[in-house]
Formats: C-alpha cells, sequence, structure tokens
C-alpha cells in the first residue's frame, strides 16, 4: 500500500505533507488536516493553529509533555489519545491509520508551527518514508 | 454530507491552490493568518483568536477550512 504526498512550501522550504481527516471520539475531535512528515521528530504534533477550533480542554487530556526546540526554546504538549486518520491511497482508495498519541501544543509560537507526523507515526503504522526532493516526489509504504 | 475521500479530495484542491497562489497571499498576508475555503482566501487577521470568533461569527464550519500562517522570506524553520 502506498500512500502519496504532498511536496509544499513551508517555512523556508520544501516539506512532505499529508492531507486527512482527523478524528478522536472522546473529545469530539474531527476535521480537516496537513501533516508535515519529519522523520527528525520522534513524536507527532498539532499546533494551536488547528487544535483551537476543537475547543478542547486540555487539563482533561493529560500531562503535558515539555519540548525542547534547537534554538533552546522551550514549548508544551498535551496528549491526545487513540487518534484516527482517514487518509486516500494512490489508487484513491481510503485508508484509516491510528496513532495512539499525538500532542497538541500550546502557546502563541505554536499557531504558527505545521502540524508533524513523526517517527511515532511511521513505526506505529509500519511505514516507509521515500523522499526524493529533487524530483518533488513523496510517499509512505507499508512494510508487510 | 460530503464523505471523508471528498473531504480530502477538497483539502488537496485548497492546499494546491494556496501553494500555487502563495506569492502573490504573501504580498498582502505576511505574518497573518489565512482562511482558505474553495480555493480562496476567505479570511484574514493577525490574530488567531479573533480569526476564530469572527468565523464562529460567520457561521462559517470551522471544520471545512484550511487556516494558514503567511510566514515571511526570512522565517525558517529547522525541525
Amino acid at each position: 500500500m502506498k500512500i502519496p504526498l504532498a511536496i509544499q512550501n513551508c517555512a523556508g522550504g520544501i516539506k512532505p505533507f499529508l492531507f486527512g481527516v482527523i478524528r478522536q471520539t472522546q473529545f469530539r475531535v474531527f476535521g480537516r488536516i496537513r501533516l508535515f512528515i519529519d522523520t527528525g521528530s520522534p513524536w507527532s504534533t498539532i499546533s494551536e493553529r488547528d487544535s483551537k477550533r476543537w475547543r478542547l480542554s486540555y487539563e482533561r487530556l493529560g500531562t503535558p509533555k515539555i519540548f525542547q526546540g534547537i534554538s533552546g526554546g522551550s514549548i508544551s504538549g498535551s496528549p491526545l489519545q487513540n487518534i484516527t486518520l482517514s487518509v486516500k491511497d494512490v489508487e484513491n482508495n481510503l485508508v484509516t491509520l491510528s496513532l495512539s498519541k499525538i500532542y497538541l501544543l500550546k502557546g502563541k509560537v505554536s499557531e504558527t508551527l505545521p502540524n508533524i507526523l513523526g517517527e511515532d507515526f511511521l513505526t506505529e503504522n509500519r511505514f516507509r518514508f521515500c523522499y526524493t526532493p529533487c524530483e518533488k516526489v513523496a510517499y509512505l509504504e507499508k512494510v508487510e | 454530507m460530503l464523505n471523508d475521500l471528498e473531504i480530502i479530495k477538497e483539502i488537496e484542491e485548497d492546499s494546491a491552490w494556496f501553494e500555487e497562489h502563495i506569492n502573490e497571499i504573501k504580498k498582502e498576508n505576511l505574518n497573518k493568518f489565512v482562511v482558505i475555503k474553495d480555493k480562496a482566501i476567505i479570511l484574514v487577521n493577525e490574530n488567531l483568536d479573533t480569526l476564530l470568533k469572527i468565523l464562529k461569527e460567520i457561521k462559517e464550519d470551522t471544520d471545512k477550512i484550511l487556516i494558514e500562517f503567511i510566514h515571511g522570506e526570512d522565517y525558517n524553520f529547522i525541525l
């Protein structure tokens, strides 16, 4: 199974993006989402730009995690658990993926950050990430 | 009501339109949040909370839009 990714400009350069529909039943999360595949991040995160639409009570989500940036700045994120993500494969079939946890980032800085699908997503869903920037081609492929 | 495949198709189209027009969008909306729907910018604001409040007032369904922040050329992430 192959999931195509779109190569788009974001914050200074091209990046591979996955489009989908995100759901989490307990907190009634539902919506369109655009996520950047970032193998350099161990975790998946959602910007406050998207999570604010869902009007969640962060206190109910659990203990926040502090993320340290390369610049030394830090940002906190609250865990949202048991997420499903509907995406389409190269043959236009709907595929439902799961992620045990995604962190909802908090604070003004997070409002401008892209949403990230990190290594946790690739591992849980057994995906190989193929990216050829010079040809602007990227996709996820299931490892059987 | 749209099914998930139709919703994904809409996101792809809106996002592709955004990518195609990013240079002209940047000219007028630098460091602002923009709301994209049906291949058009329907709202712009510098403040996310204000933007979400306006969307609520005009009864726009926030599940059916894309909100993007327009970074300047000198703004680069290392992620």
